[in-house]
């Protein structure tokens, strides 16, 4: 056993569950199903599944077939697709960067994303949609360059400890930024401070058409670094030694985070700490192969946001919590765990 | 030792040119009875005195300034009290204890910075990373918004006790079988995270826009509108937890040798590092109660005290709270000026000055060779 | 015996290292722990110098168990030095020193006399007057242990513990950093106790060896009783023929090739590589 496996067993803690990779991709898929049915039939008004069934097989125009339709359906689509690039993006960088720790809101790439889209609007009163999910790509590629560049110039300087910890302090001061523009604009504040909390209440089809595009092409763009992304996360220097390019494999992973992490911020905000614990989970599930745990970690990603996003209608009802904050009281407390465990670096 | 010796002499020299021999930067203080001795920094003493005339010309600036501008004599005649009385009431109600606010808000986040980023050796730990913001905003935005009746004098109590409650829960969350300073500040780093989501939860929740607002104004961190009240309310943390983050350096600096190292010195390193920890907690807690996180002040005074004086906290330490103090005092007055009517909160200004500051910083720390 | 242990049990969480350890260390004199990796030495350092508090047992400074005793106390009468201990930003050597004084600084001494006589004297010690005023951090690795050393001996302490304070330096600054303790041992009569893994350094520079093997103690002695190609074996699953050291006469051992002890049927070392120390210890002092 390599050191590098030896930290990776470490990390899922009791090395490798020994179901076979089909049967538990068949199990995730299902799982996931269950999540979006349930997310679709469970809130404020119950819809039965047979109705659910029905709205697509034989549409009557009645409220609840237009409901699951307009509403339910496209909010468990965009829960799946934010939860799906989010925890892919914190596989790729976790295996990128070495560090257990590294995830888009972690290291301040989501806030990049969310200051570029609040100070477009601010500033530059950029309205369109389309606009403001350039503008959350924009930002979100500036700050992960940044932690990318960092990330590079530390292969000695900078621990992992020391990169998240540069991360929070790149998402403090953006955060501070964005509160700011908000102090200035009003009514941008009423319009932001949802999506600020990380929250996908209200989203249509439209939005989800938006940055469908962007989530897909991330997503395709790491599936075909997985096997790089393999190789890459023994070390840069083995990497090398192996042959291969590193700065492709490291450009092309910071292009996939940037769609990735960029999309899902557009789409619902900062959501949190997603792509911290999913991606561990798909190592221990998968191993340390990224073609397995690249797709596991988009399944998983959705699942949790998913069912993040059904639990958050029950928590106080009849007000929804913003699915980034049970993302953020789940995740939270696990980062304080992985902390306190001990984090080997990847 | 011979090696070591000729090699010196020979001129080989890494790195910069050291410093000019202490012999001429200290200076023994010694009283025989009482037993009292102490080493004083003349090189801290003289970077106190020019960052105090800083401090004082910030803050004449600061009074003269604004949207009705008063003369510099004008100023001075207002505050021995023989001014024009519509001068004097600028002078004395607003503008004045406004600055005086603005500096003791300075000087507390830059000391409890330098406390903080000696206790986890991390040059990057401040008051908005630890946590210490994160719960003081949390409160405070829990008392707007849930319990509105609530008068508003009690809000800093309130942020206060969510600064002091947050603190405690990150070292019970680090304490593993003893503390340690990684874990201290990825803790913090992680409560944070999950606090700033459960205050962005409340934002969002509100709905009066009225207060949303209100909380957006509260977390940027803005001094409008204190006066002497809130300087009395803030007053006696300050004079109380000032002098015992002071007297708490000598210990921040063995600390800073490692936990071992101090623990062979004698240093009760748990107790230590607690006690200090609580009095960074509450400095910054007041400060934010005070006047909302005003970002980056923690992480810039200690900063700029080091490259003056040097790293050891001794000298280093009061230097950031003066540092931070003129920080404010300074971006206050360009946050009423900039662009005046229009007056941007101090914290929004200090990020702006802190960005670029703080991206040198991290490039700096990321090429260098491993330090705390 | 100013020094010694009774029935000392160390463990780091659950894992006991040393079980039921009495020793004694000899008053003036150079005492050396050997032993293999992860033996245990280095946590028996740990354990008489209280960096780690006992299971059960207790060690005993001037008959005074140290559990009972003030730490500023305890700091005046015995200084430690940890194993590559952390490099801390923009301290001079200087500064590092006068750290020593802790222990005898309060609130109001806070730099008598005595403390700047002590960091001179510390500093003349070891040699470091013309470095003083140079930033650790641009000082080569025995220049540097040579800083730590002046800061303990600042500390005006009689015991000196130190943990392998020769790794991480090539074999010159080694020798150099032996000679010193050596000679801070016969001038001024401090007693040394230093964790070595070079066995023919812990013979040439000690006085008595503490042979540490699984937590036990397998033998102690003046060197000529302890190197003794049974007693190696023991300690290191390792086939050594002794001679004597031309220079000084202290046994020295030299390794037979793993070759030859295949032939006398004996497994390798079976430590793990890399575990200089138990785990719990290298998470704790920063593996992040």
């Amino acid at each position: 056993m390599s050191a590098a496996e030896r930290a990776g067993a470490g990390l899922a803690g009791y090395g490798r569950l020994p179901l076979p990779g089909l049967l538990l991709a068949l199990l995730g898929g299902l799982a996931l199903a269950a999540a979006v049915v349930a997310s679709i039939s469970l809130g404020t008004v119950f819809i039965a599944p047979e109705t659910i069934v029905a709205a697509f097989t034989s549409f009557d125009g009645s409220d609840q077939q237009v409901i699951v339709l307009t509403v339910r359906l496209p909010r468990a689509m965009i829960a799946a697709a934010v939860g799906a690039t989010l925890g892919m993006a914190g596989a790729v960088m976790q295996a990128v960067s070495r560090n257990p720790l590294a995830e888009p809101g972690i290291l301040g790439i989501s806030w990049g994303a969310a200051l570029a889209a609040v100070g477009a609007q601010v500033l530059l009163g950029v309205g369109s949609l389309t606009g403001l999910v350039w503008c959350a790509l924009v930002g979100a590629a500036a700050a992960g360059a940044a932690v990318v560049m960092l990330g590079a110039l530390g292969r000695r300087g900078l621990t992992p400890a020391k990169l998240v910890v540069a991360g929070a302090a790149v998402s403090a001061l953006l955060a501070a930024v964005v509160q700011g523009l908000l102090v200035l604009d009003r009514e941008s504040l009423e319009g932001a401070r949802r999506w600020l909390a990380g929250s996908i209440v209200g989203t249509n089809e439209t939005l989800l058409l938006q940055v469908l595009p962007y989530q897909l092409a991330g997503i395709l763009l790491a599936l075909l670094l997985a096997r790089p992304l393999t190789t890459f996360s023994l070390g840069e220097d083995v990497a090398r030694g192996l042959g291969q390019r590193t700065g492709f494999v490291k450009g092309g992973a910071a292009a996939a985070v940037v769609l990735l992490a960029g999309s899902a911020v557009a789409a619902a905000g900062p959501v949190i700490l997603v792509g911290l614990a999913v991606p561990h989970l798909s190592r221990f599930l998968f191993g340390r192969d990224y073609r397995r745990v690249l797709p596991a970690a988009a399944v998983l990603g959705a699942l949790l946001v998913v069912v993040a996003d059904v639990a958050a209608r029950f928590v106080i009802p009849p007000e929804e919590v913003p699915v980034g904050v049970m993302t953020a009281l789940v995740g939270g407390p696990y980062f304080v765990h992985v902390v306190r465990r001990g984090m080997a670096p990847l | 030792m011979t090696r070591d010796a000729v090699q010196d002499a020979d001129g080989h020299v890494t790195g910069p040119v050291p410093p000019p021999p202490g012999k001429g930067r200290w200076r023994a203080v010694r009283l025989a009875r009482p037993a009292v001795s102490f080493r004083v920094d003349l090189r801290a003493l003289w970077v106190m005195l020019a960052l105090g005339l800083v401090a004082a010309a910030a803050l004449v600036a600061s009074i003269a300034l604004g949207e009705y501008p008063i003369g510099l004599r004008e100023v001075v005649r207002a505050l021995v009290g023989q001014g024009h009385p519509g001068h004097e009431f600028i002078v004395m109600d607003l503008r004045l204890p406004r600055a005086v606010v603005a500096f003791a808000v300075g000087a507390a986040l830059g000391a409890a910075g330098a406390v903080f980023q000696g206790l986890t050796r991390n040059a990057l730990a401040a008051p908005e990373i630890i946590g210490v913001a994160a719960g003081a905003n949390l409160a405070a935005v829990i008392v707007i918004v849930v319990l509105p009746a609530t008068p508003i004098a009690l809000l800093p109590v309130a942020a206060l006790a969510g600064a002091l409650a947050t603190t405690a829960l990150v070292y019970r969350l680090a304490w593993h079988g003893g503390s340690s300073p990684i874990r201290l500040i990825l803790v913090g780093v992680g409560v944070t995270l999950v606090g700033h989501a459960l205050v962005m939860a409340v934002v969002s929740s509100v709905d009066e826009i009225i207060h949303a607002s209100q909380l957006v104004i509260f977390m940027a961190g803005s001094v409008y509108g204190k006066g002497w009240h809130e300087l009395i309310a803030l007053a006696p943390w300050i004079i109380v937890l000032l002098p015992l983050a002071l007297g708490g350096a000598r210990h921040l600096d063995a600390l800073r040798l490692g936990d071992h190292p101090a623990r062979g010195l004698g240093v009760h390193v748990e107790r230590q590092r607690l006690t200090l920890l609580a009095i960074a907690a509450a400095l910054a807690g007041a400060a934010v109660s005070t006047a909302g996180p005003v970002g980056f002040v923690g992480l810039m005074a200690p900063h700029i005290a080091r490259r003056l004086v040097g790293a050891a906290y001794a000298a280093a330490l009061p230097v950031a709270a003066m540092a931070g103090g003129t920080i404010v005092i300074a971006a206050d007055t360009l946050a009423r000026t900039l662009f005046a009517p229009v007056e941007i909160p101090v914290g929004v200004m200090t990020a702006i000055v802190g960005a670029p500051f703080f991206i040198t910083l991290l490039f700096r720390a990321a090429s260098r060779t491993p330090g705390p | 015996m100013p020094l010694h242990a009774n029935d000392l049990a160390l463990a780091y969480g659950r894992d006991p290292v040393i079980a039921d350890l009495t020793v004694h260390i000899p008053q003036g004199q150079v005492t050396a722990l050997v032993g293999a990796n992860a033996s245990g030495k280095s946590t028996l350092l740990r354990g008489l110098g209280r960096l780690l508090r006992p299971a059960h047992g207790a060690v005993y400074l001037d008959g005074r168990a140290i559990t009972q005793m003030s730490t500023k106390d305890i700091a005046r009468r015995m200084a430690i030095l940890p194993q590559g201990p952390d490099l801390p930003e923009g301290v001079t050597v200087r500064q590092l020193a006068a750290h020593g004084r802790y222990p005898h600084q309060g609130m109001l001494q806070q730099w008598s006399h005595r403390d700047e006589q002590a960091v001179a004297d510390a500093l003349a010690a070891t040699g470091t007057t013309a470095l003083a005023d140079r930033m650790l951090d641009e000082l080569s690795g025995g220049q540097r242990q040579r800083a730590w050393i002046a800061m303990t001996l600042a500390q005006e302490a009689e015991i000196m513990l130190l943990d392998e304070p020769t790794t991480f330096l090539d074999i010159a600054h080694q020798v150099d950093i032996l000679d010193l303790l050596h000679e801070l041992n016969e001038r001024d009569g401090r007693t040394i106790v230093m964790a070595l893994h070079d066995l023919n350094q812990a013979a040439r520079y000690s006085h008595r060896i503490l042979a540490i093997r699984r937590g036990r103690l397998a033998a102690e002695g003046p060197p000529h009783h302890v190197i003794t190609e049974h007693v190696v074996r023991d300690i290191f699953d390792l086939d050594v023929s002794i001679i004597q050291d031309p220079t000084t006469g202290a046994p020295l051992c030299i390794p037979i090739s793993p070759r030859a002890a295949r032939q006398h049927h004996r497994p390798a070392t079976s430590t793990p590589p890399g575990g200089r120390s138990p785990n719990a210890v290298r998470q704790d002092d920063g593996s992040v």
